[in-house]
């Protein structure tokens, strides 16, 4: 029975076992008294499948420990957080600003004001360099701080330096969430609504790219404002389609932060986000001599990757890496490489387990659903949607349900579970009446298969070159179509071959 | 002979005797390996008396790691650091927002964003209570990125929300600094620059007086720029002199950070200084009763703060407080207790001087000296102030620099040192004048102590009268009034006139002037 927040068990499950290790040290070094009740306590958590207070208490035994189980889960979930933020330690410029920051605060404190001033030297610097805003404003009130306390010739100017200093400052601070803002409105346009093709929203995403601080990123002086800039551009030609301005962006953004290569080395993920952007891209240009530079640049980049970023990001950059060379595979009708792949995600899925961000996991399932679709490994895809639709932790992406839940139809048709398609297709209107609205192709997808269950197999072709047909005839305005191409599956089963044979096809006619 | 930095040798000293223990034991517990080399290139530095790094490698000749030397040093320094943020770690609302900050990253890493925004709520609280602008900032950013990962219904106005928060923060922040740069601009003008009494300075602080901000008190929209905005107000009446408004303006601080006691609890600096200043100037407006009530409430404050705040506050507190006093008991002649602050303060000057800030340290030295002088005890009176002139100068507090030359004439001429004397009439003379600092009142003083060395002594009493006299006529302008609070040349002037003690002189005056 769950009675209180299992706040402390979620937080114990997402440990992977060196970062429990870790803990278990920590807490015998640095928790007061009764440290071996904290581990007990982790001990006993650990070993719960699903948070239970009662079934806990009965672990626990010791009377003194139950009865205190409030304070004592309080204390253990700091404890952990403590302990994880010594482990996570890596050397970046923000850890070395934030070491120099304390250090500058122990010298003041001491009146060591000179060996203050030179770590405030330095430090300024390494902030801005790397476009710390937050750091330099509090270098900046450090050293107003030493310059009110100690005589100096120039006092007022060098007051009034500080003061213009800040001044900029507030300035960069602005520029950065105002880029910010724009991305950010574009990308939830975009990913989250999923509903970007409506008129309504259309026009939304030609107001916000209007924007005159969209214009050029020449006046954008900040680093991660100026890469906000790029994104911003990037999603809106995403979203239109404009893949000559999606290649020119990535290509800009790219030359900026090879121009700016300190920032690519200290955290390289947005850079390579833009590389597995650009490969992907270029394979749709079909521009081979942009794949094999920027496949050289990738592999490059990823081999210094290992152990120089938060483990966090090198796992979203795997994943981000993994998905797009799929994605590959996919296009190009590459089966043998695609399921090397699978098979490499899914070993990742167990190496990594929780700590693979939802959103992330949620996009790959419905990716490997695709492939898996196409490969005619129904039983493989549909583990994977299972694992998307019954895990709530998953649900995040609207436009990713959605389509999940379309595929589960696609399916189970395939299996010829007729009867379960009629009870899960029930499921699915349930599903779209209360969720967001339905595009008009997923209407005409739902409406084909109300009407094929009802249908005798011999009428099926004849029902999917409809399909084909009104799909055709509608706008995609939730993007269904780029995960699961519904219309070369239509024509598949309407002319008895193979998905893989009318998407080889497709991909023949572009090569023309 | 000094051939290198000598940061790591005034680290070292800059150490009281516990961080010195706190740190061997921390160096013993957190090095690997070579931990006991650290320990003896520190006690090989603590125990020189200046930096001399030949005399150095002399005293480490055998040690292994002398060939080294540079590397350790620059990793002992760094260790040193190290261990004082441990040392000193203080709970304050900065600590707390900065922790949670960490923990919510902690758990955004981990995916476990529900969590992590638990946390930001209760920062996002504490930085909003403590009007913590910089740390809202990265909050706001912290939580930005959460809701970037983990889309909500209405993610698109909360996002217009942080948006508009981001906006609406980094504004304020302008503000206050707006109003910081003001405050600072007076400070330097008066404090600072010690010459804020020519006319270029008179019409700096005009114009920071006048400007926008400054001029209504409800454009100040936070309790910072609120105490920025009564600051710069106090240093204007300051640098002109007028001490009923000074005394005003820190009760008007005073209030203003009682009624917010959790400021207090978490930063009392700001709140015993008022208090050390609302008791200078209390005595030295007569305002008799809060003198008391600001005595009482400076003792609670002391004693609620000893070792819940850092020792360098708990040292600032207490030599404020000491300084004061000492100002209070000069006027009051209450020559037992002012002796007792200064017996209490030789006593631990000497072991924290290097952790009191250098422009409280001299502004209580130069009082001392004053306070010596008047209590007839030339010999100490002479040995501090000629401290004070070595660490002073035109650059740094250059009024009371100025002070001290003329006070070291006053205690030079108690002590009969009549030889060197006229050699020093001259050359403070020659200072002053050099730096256009000749002023009717150092005019008078001059002409008096040339005077004094020409005649014989039997005819300075009549010398002082003369003084005396002229002393009286004077106008009370900024430059007279900023002499006479410093030292009572009027009272001195009498009482070598009536050849009586400068103390009774004082008491005869102050029961005159309550009559």
């Amino acid at each position: 029975m769950k009675t209180v927040s299992d706040d402390l068990f979620r937080l114990i499950r997402s440990l992977n076992k060196s970062e429990k290790g870790y803990f278990k040290k920590f807490a015998s070094k640095n928790a007061a008294g009764t440290k071996q009740n904290y581990i007990i306590l982790f001990d006993a958590i650990d070993s719960l499948a699903e948070y239970d207070e009662e079934l806990l208490k009965k672990k626990l035994k010791d009377p003194s420990l139950t009865k205190q189980l409030p304070v004592y889960k309080v204390y253990l979930f700091n404890l952990i957080l403590k302990a994880l933020n010594q482990y996570g330690a890596y050397d970046s410029s923000e850890t070395q600003l934030s070491e120099m920051l304390a250090n500058i605060r122990i010298l003041t404190s001491k009146h060591l004001y000179r060996e203050a001033n030179k770590i405030i030297k330095k430090a300024k610097e390494i902030a801005d360099k790397f476009d710390k805003h937050k750091y330099i404003m509090e270098l900046l009130a450090a050293e107003r701080h030493i310059l009110m306390l100690t005589p100096a010739k120039n006092i007022t100017e060098k007051r009034n330096s500080i003061h213009t200093q800040q001044e900029v400052l507030i300035e960069r601070m602005q520029e950065f969430f105002t880029q910010s803002l724009l991305c950010d409105r574009l990308t939830i346009l975009v990913d989250n609504e999923a509903d970007f093709r409506t008129k309504e929203n259309s026009a939304l995403l030609d107001e916000i790219i209007s924007d005159e601080n969209l214009r050029s990123p020449d006046k954008i002086k900040g680093y991660y404002a100026k890469m906000n800039f790029y994104h911003t551009h990037l999603i809106y030609n995403g979203a239109k389609g404009n893949n000559k301005d999606i290649l020119k962006h990535l290509k800009n953004q790219i030359g900026y932060d090879e121009a700016n290569s300190h920032f690519v080395d200290e955290n390289p993920q947005n850079y390579v986000y833009a590389l597995i952007n650009l490969l992907l891209y270029s394979h749709y240009a079909k521009d081979q001599a942009e794949i094999e530079r920027t496949s050289a640049k990738l592999e490059a980049t990823k081999k210094k990757l290992k152990g120089k970023i938060p483990r966090e990001n090198e796992i979203q950059i795997l994943f981000h890496a993994s998905n797009t060379e799929m994605l590959i595979y996919e296009k190009n009708c590459d089966m043998a490489a695609g399921r090397q792949k699978v098979k490499q995600i899914i070993e990742d899925f167990k190496t990594y387990g929780n700590e693979i961000p939802a959103n992330i996991k949620s996009i790959m399932l419905v990716n490997l659903a695709c492939f898996n679709i196409i490969d005619e490994n129904y039983s493989g895809a549909i583990k994977f949607l299972n694992t998307l639709l019954n895990d709530p932790l998953l649900n995040i992406r609207a436009d990713v349900n959605q389509v999940a839940r379309m595929l589960q139809l696609v399916i189970h048709y395939e299996m010829k579970n007729y009867d379960l398609l009629e009870y899960l297709l029930v499921s699915a209107k349930k599903f779209f009446g209360t969720g967001s609205k339905l595009s008009k192709t997923e209407q005409v997808i739902l409406k084909f298969f109300g009407n094929i269950i009802k249908q005798p197999i011999e009428a099926h072709p004849q029902l999917f070159d409809e399909l084909a047909f009104s799909i055709k005839r509608t706008t995609d305005t939730t993007g269904i179509l780029n995960y699961f191409n519904f219309i070369a599956w239509a024509k598949a089963h309407s002319k008895k071959i193979k998905l893989i044979e009318v998407l080889r096809e497709y991909s023949a006619k572009d090569n023309r | 002979m000094k051939t290198v930095s000598d940061d790591l040798f005034r680290l070292i000293k800059s150490l009281n005797k516990s961080e010195k223990g706190y740190f061997k034991k921390f160096a013993a517990k957190n090095e690997a390996g070579g931990k006991q080399n650290y320990i003896v290139l520190f006690e090989a530095i603590d125990r020189m008396e200046e930096y001399d790094e030949e005399h150095l490698k002399v005293l480490l000749k055998k040690e292994s790691f002398i060939k080294q030397l540079p590397v350790y040093k620059v990793y002992l320094f760094n260790l040193i650091l190290k261990s004082l943020g441990l040392y000193g770690a203080i709970d304050n609302s900065t600590a707390k927002i900065r922790e949670l900050l960490e923990y919510s990253k902690t758990l955004s890493s981990k995916a476990l964003y529900k969590e992590a925004l638990k946390l930001l709520k209760k920062a996002k609280e504490t930085a909003g209570k403590f009007s913590s602008h910089l740390l809202m900032l990265e909050i706001l950013v912290a939580e930005r990125n959460i809701f970037s990962v983990m889309p909500d219904k209405n993610i698109s106005e909360i996002r217009k929300k942080i948006y508009e928060d981001e906006i609406k923060t980094t504004d304020i922040l302008k503000k206050l600094y707006e109003y910081s740069w003001l405050s600072d601009q007076m400070v330097i003008c008066v404090e600072q620059k010690g010459d804020f009494t020519t006319a270029q300075s008179r019409s700096e602080m005009e114009k920071i007086y006048n400007s926008e901000l400054i001029s209504d008190y409800s454009n100040a929209e936070d309790i910072n720029m609120k105490f920025y905005f009564l600051h710069t107000k106090l240093f204007y009446h300051l640098g002109k002199n007028e001490l009923t408004e000074v005394r005003e303006l820190l009760k008007k601080e005073i209030i203003l950070l009682e009624e917010s006691r959790f400021f207090i609890d978490d930063n009392p600096t700001n709140y015993s200084s008022c208090l050390v200043n609302y008791l200078l100037f209390s005595q030295i407006t007569g305002a008799r009763k809060d003198v008391l009530e600001t005595i009482t409430k400076l003792n609670i404050l002391r004693k609620k703060l000893k070792n819940k705040v850092p020792l360098s506050l708990q040292l600032k507190i207490t030599f404020q407080a000491a300084n004061s006093e000492i100002l209070v008991y000069r006027n009051s002649c209450d020559m037992r207790r002012g002796r007792n602050v200064i017996k209490r303060v030789e006593s631990e000057l000497p072991k924290y001087e290097a952790e009191i800030p250098p422009q409280l340290k001299i502004s209580l030295l130069c009082n001392i000296a004053a306070f010596l002088v008047l209590d007839d005890n030339y010999p100490a009176a002479l040995k501090i102030n000629n401290k004070v002139l070595d660490e002073t100068g035109m650059n740094f507090k250059s009024d009371i620099h100025r002070f001290s030359k003329i006070l070291n004439l006053v205690i030079h001429y108690a002590l009969k040192h009549y030889d060197h004397l006229e050699y020093l009439i001259e050359s403070t003379y020659k200072f002053f004048r050099e730096k256009n600092l000749l002023f009717k009142a150092e005019k008078l003083l001059f002409s008096h102590f040339k005077m004094l060395v020409k005649e014989g002594e039997r005819e300075h009493s009549e010398l002082f009268r003369e003084l005396h006299f002229n002393l009286k006529k004077l106008e009370a302008d900024n430059h007279v009034q900023e002499l006479f609070s410093l030292f009572d040349f009027i009272s001195w002037a009498k009482s070598r006139a009536d050849n009586i003690s400068m103390v009774d002189e004082v008491k005869n005056k102050t029961e005159k002037n309550n009559r």
